[in-house]
């Protein structure tokens, strides 16, 4: 009887169907289901009058790999996007999120440009990059003005050839330990609490859905030669994309060799004397082969 | 020739407004800025852009912040999503090599909408 009631009051708030049609979506259950399971959005119970035809998949955060998304088994399906992107496994590759953070003095104008090379193109940014780039203003701790807009970080997503990452560095590891490696490299190169909570309540509920993956951290020297990012100002620059490949199959067909050296062992450059850092973590993952 | 001249400048504005952006070979591009209506809190807002039954992209944003997203040519759908409730939806159409440009204004009914191809 307890039950049934739970059952009526599930259907009256809607979450019973919520529920029940989420069966792909790798959005944990209880407080993080059908709608609002960003953690930013404090009120998780929270249906726009007009729902999305989306909605029953996770309103602000339907996964990444499944439907409604057009992503597929390893990666993403590359017939819904812009761009050739190339590829030496027949595979291009895809950005998710690089989201930017500029930390300096209040006050401080930057210009920051997004300059993409062979192969390698913008899909999305908010705020618009255009051709111009951004033109930042520091208004304080994650305060960036663009424009007439406020903003925590840039964001921006591209698409491009995965042949100039390197594959020789990373880790393997189970689904329960996937998130804790990622903030661990982050720790190491100098992310701050905020930044890797961002990063958590995001990629928490966008991975893939596998036991086992691969982690192929790619830092400045590689990603520089996909997207060079100019600054007006003298920065100290840190960026990090882990191209992150679910396995499945026993580590058999995979488009990349398993790492050979622990990511620890990467170098990673020495940070410049600078009163303008500027930190950028992104997640990428291969596209289906077309 | 009034036409004539018409479709001169129709198509030399559409050549100013796209070299706004970096645009790839038969793609177009999807811009605008998200702005608040009355009763709508300048809380956490999320755009979502669908094609039939496929979500294509999903960016956070702030209240008059500015968007961009590179699309293949087709139909497609702008949402955008308050915190707090309020919402816009459109469609509208990607044609390649062009610019589109839709000003997401947010309303707790949907009001107000305004598209227009550059």
């Amino acid at each position: 009887m307890k039950s049934l009631s739970l059952l009526f009051s599930l259907i009256f708030t809607g979450q019973i169907f919520a529920y029940s049609m989420c069966l792909e979506c790798n959005v944990p259950p209880g407080s993080h289901f059908g709608v609002g399971s960003s953690p930013r959005f404090g009120n998780h119970m929270f249906m726009p009058p007009r729902s999305p035809w989306w909605y029953p998949y996770g309103m602000y955060n339907y996964n990444y790999f499944g439907y409604p998304a057009p992503f597929r088994n390893w990666g993403i399906s590359p017939g819904y996007y812009p761009g050739t992107h190339g590829g030496h496994t027949g595979r291009g590759a895809f950005a998710g999120k690089p989201n930017m953070y500029v930390s300096a003095p209040q006050g401080t104008e930057i210009d920051i440009t997004l300059n993409f090379k062979d192969k390698s193109n913008l899909l999305a940014s908010v705020p618009a990059h255009g051709k111009k780039g951004w033109k930042v203003q520091v208004e304080g701790d994650y305060q960036l003005r663009v424009g007439e807009s406020e903003h925590t970080f840039l964001f921006y997503d591209y698409g491009f050839d995965p042949k100039d990452y390197q594959y020789e560095y990373g880790v393997c590891t189970n689904k329960k330990l996937l998130m804790q490696e990622l903030e661990e490299m982050l720790d190491q190169l100098g992310f701050s609490e905020y930044e890797k909570k961002d990063f958590r309540d995001y990629w928490s509920f966008k991975m893939p859905k596998s036991e086992q993956f691969c982690i192929y951290p790619q830092v400045k020297k590689e990603l520089d030669k996909i997207v060079e990012v100019s600054f007006s100002k003298n920065v100290n620059f840190t960026r990090v994309v882990f191209m992150i490949l679910p396995i499945s199959d026993n580590y058999k067909n995979l488009p990349v060799s398993k790492p050979k050296k622990s990511w620890k062992s990467l170098k990673i450059d020495s940070p410049k004397e600078s009163k303008i850092n500027v930190r950028e973590w992104g997640v990428a993952f291969f596209m289906e082969s077309k | 020739m009034r036409s004539l001249s018409f479709l001169v400048g129709f198509l030399i504005s559409i050549q100013i407004f796209s070299s706004d952006f970096h645009i790839q070979p038969k793609s177009g591009v999807l811009t605008g800025k998200v702005t608040l209506g009355e009763k709508c809190d300048p809380s956490d807002i999320q755009i979502f852009v669908s094609k039939v039954r496929s979500l294509i992209y999903q960016a956070s944003n702030m209240a008059n912040g500015s968007f961009e997203f590179h699309l293949l040519p087709g139909q497609y759908e702008l949402a955008v999503i308050s915190e707090k409730g309020c919402e816009f939806k459109e469609s509208f159409n990607i044609t390649a090599e062009k610019v589109t440009n839709l000003s997401a204004k947010l309303n707790s009914n949907n009001e107000s909408t305004k598209v227009s191809l550059r």
